[in-house]
């Protein structure tokens, strides 16, 4: 049975809103599988939080009121990138002896290949510039300039050539392109002021197990360990949520399973180091930084408002 | 156009005005350690719980505010909106016994408050240092959990109560004492602080009645013959 701590001791009730956090015996996530399903990896889903059967894995479970400063921010990298026409026109034309230099066909006859590659390309690089205008095509003869002359130490770009002889410059074609995932980061504080002996008890063991979980483990208790000392074990991981009463939160975000990066405690909240009889401080601030062991997808959304905003 | 008022119509309203002098305070709720600890100097459960009461001759009823931020989404226009609750300190002023028990009353409470490091032999030791008592300990924690004060008036048929979670004294005032006139009494002033209050008894046979937090309740049906809410009540 796993370990249950509460702070406060008192009011968490029906009407209560609050933070729970599972801690979830860390599963590796595998290198996936190739089959029919999909591809190599499967994207986690919002349910599956760090593999199937994580609620089997869980530890403790710790209770603390809503956070202070609660925000969420969700991240999607994106960035500006440039392909000028010519350079448009060369992809084509790379396309099309790509084409020429399959495997096959240069097992097949490898000079043959490549003879009719090169073809393709002069072929394709002819037709491009015959089908330029005046104008256009002594820019283009410029930049074949501006590389021999290079040649000899001149550092010249195309741009360059064109600004000082004509005043253009080639249209870059900028267009902003979605760049990757980001993972999301959290960080919750928590003013810590022990009501009772009991409460401080409880305060001590929360923060004992946010640090003792998120330590590496050096006893390797998993089948693919191996002797002691070579390896260390991935710390625990958590599964964190807000909730009210007995249902998830209807308003506020969700997370996927978080590692936990970063705690800190200050122990003299009050400015001074004040404690009550049996040296608890008076107040305490913990912090707590997560960041989620998988990005969000859109398929994590549901159109049903009632858990909240979503991720 | 104004409402046309004559003195008759006026008269139930102005002639039944709330006279300020008719109050009671009432300390309770203080934990089996604060009271054995009030009681080994002099201050005995009786006086908490009632003399004390009696010898403050000058309080206030409790105020509150409201915080709240601002919103500015139409043009030109502040919208407010509340969110917290915010309870102020109160002021309570006592005459001082000549047994000083309203003085040891409220100074053993203080001392009670930062005595975590105990108050034996070494209490007047230059290198004492204090800790403080918890809070909210069941046992001895420094918080009073039900002092009330109850406004009525000379027929004590209505009552106002306010009924005080989390109180402890907060700031007591330095007492004046000096050369003067022999009718000069003593008077103590300390503000209390508090987590909170309710308007209206909190006491679980005023829950069971229905008249807690100044609701219309059994009573008032029964005293105003009001019989088919008085049926309501109990078919209900």
């Amino acid at each position: 049975m796993s370990k249950i701590l509460k702070y406060p001791l008192q009011r968490i009730e029906s009407i209560s809103d609050y933070l729970k956090i599972n801690v979830v015996t860390y599963e590796a996530p595998g290198l996936g599988s190739s089959g029919a399903g999909g591809g190599f990896f499967q994207l986690p889903q919002g349910s599956q939080v760090n593999g199937p059967g994580a609620t089997d894995r869980i530890i403790g479970t710790i209770f603390l009121p809503i956070p202070e400063g609660l925000s969420d921010l969700n991240r999607a990298n994106w960035a500006g990138s440039n392909l000028n026409s010519l350079a448009g026109a060369a992809v084509n034309t790379i396309k099309d002896v790509g084409k020429d230099l399959s495997l096959d066909n240069l097992q097949k006859d490898l000079a043959g290949t490549l003879n009719a590659a090169g073809s393709t390309l002069a072929g394709a690089a002819s037709k491009a510039i015959a089908g330029l205008d005046d104008k256009t095509r002594a820019v283009v003869s410029g930049a074949f300039v501006g590389s021999a002359v290079n040649l000899f130490g001149a550092n010249v770009s195309l741009n360059d050539l064109t600004a000082r002889t004509d005043g253009v410059i080639l249209n870059p074609n900028l267009e902003l392109l979605f760049k990757g995932v980001d993972l999301r980061d959290f960080t919750f504080s928590f003013e810590l002021t022990p009501r009772s002996r009991a409460e401080s008890q409880e305060i001590k063991s929360i923060i004992n197990t946010f640090k003792r979980r998120m330590a590496p483990k050096t006893s390797i208790s998993n089948a693919s360990g191996g002797s002691k000392g070579i390896f260390i074990q991935s710390p625990d991981v958590f599964n964190i949520e807000f909730r009210r009463g007995g249902a998830k939160h209807p308003f506020l975000f969700s997370m996927k399973t978080c590692a936990l990066t970063n705690i800190q405690v200050d122990y003299a909240g009050t400015g001074a180091y004040t404690t009550y009889e049996d040296s608890t401080p008076v107040k305490m601030r913990m912090s707590l930084s997560f960041r989620e062991l998988n990005p969000i997808y859109a398929e994590d959304y549901s159109d049903d408002l009632s858990d909240g905003v979503g991720f | 156009m104004p409402e046309i008022i004559t003195l008759a119509d006026i008269k139930p309203l102005i002639g039944n005005l709330s006279r300020a002098n008719y109050y009671e305070v009432k300390f309770g709720g203080l934990t089996a350690g604060l009271r054995q600890y009030l009681s080994a100097r002099n201050v005995d459960g009786q006086f908490i719980g009632s003399d004390a009461g009696l010898m403050c001759y000058n309080a206030s009823l409790p105020g509150s505010s409201l915080a709240k931020v601002e919103g500015s989404n139409f043009t030109g226009v502040v919208e407010n909106f509340a969110h917290t609750r915010i309870f102020t300190p109160i002021q309570l002023e006592f005459y001082c016994d000549n047994e000083y028990k309203v003085l040891k009353f409220l100074e053993h409470w203080q001392e009670y408050i930062t005595s975590g490091n105990g108050n034996g032999a070494n209490y007047s030791s230059p290198y004492y240092n204090y800790r403080a008592k918890y809070p909210n300990d069941p046992a001895d924690g420094y918080k009073a959990n039900s002092t009330r004060i109850m406004k009525f008036e000379n027929d004590y048929k209505r009552v106002m109560e306010y009924s005080f979670i989390g109180m402890f004294p907060l700031d007591m005032s330095s007492t004046p004492v000096r050369y003067g006139p022999n009718s000069e009494l003593t008077r103590i002033s300390c503000s209390f602080a508090y987590d909170r209050f309710i308007a209206g008894s909190i006491y679980s046979f005023d829950f069971v009645q229905g008249n807690f937090n100044n609701l219309s309740g059994i009573i008032n049906d029964l005293t105003s013959g009001n019989a088919s809410a008085l049926l309501r009540r109990f078919t209900n």
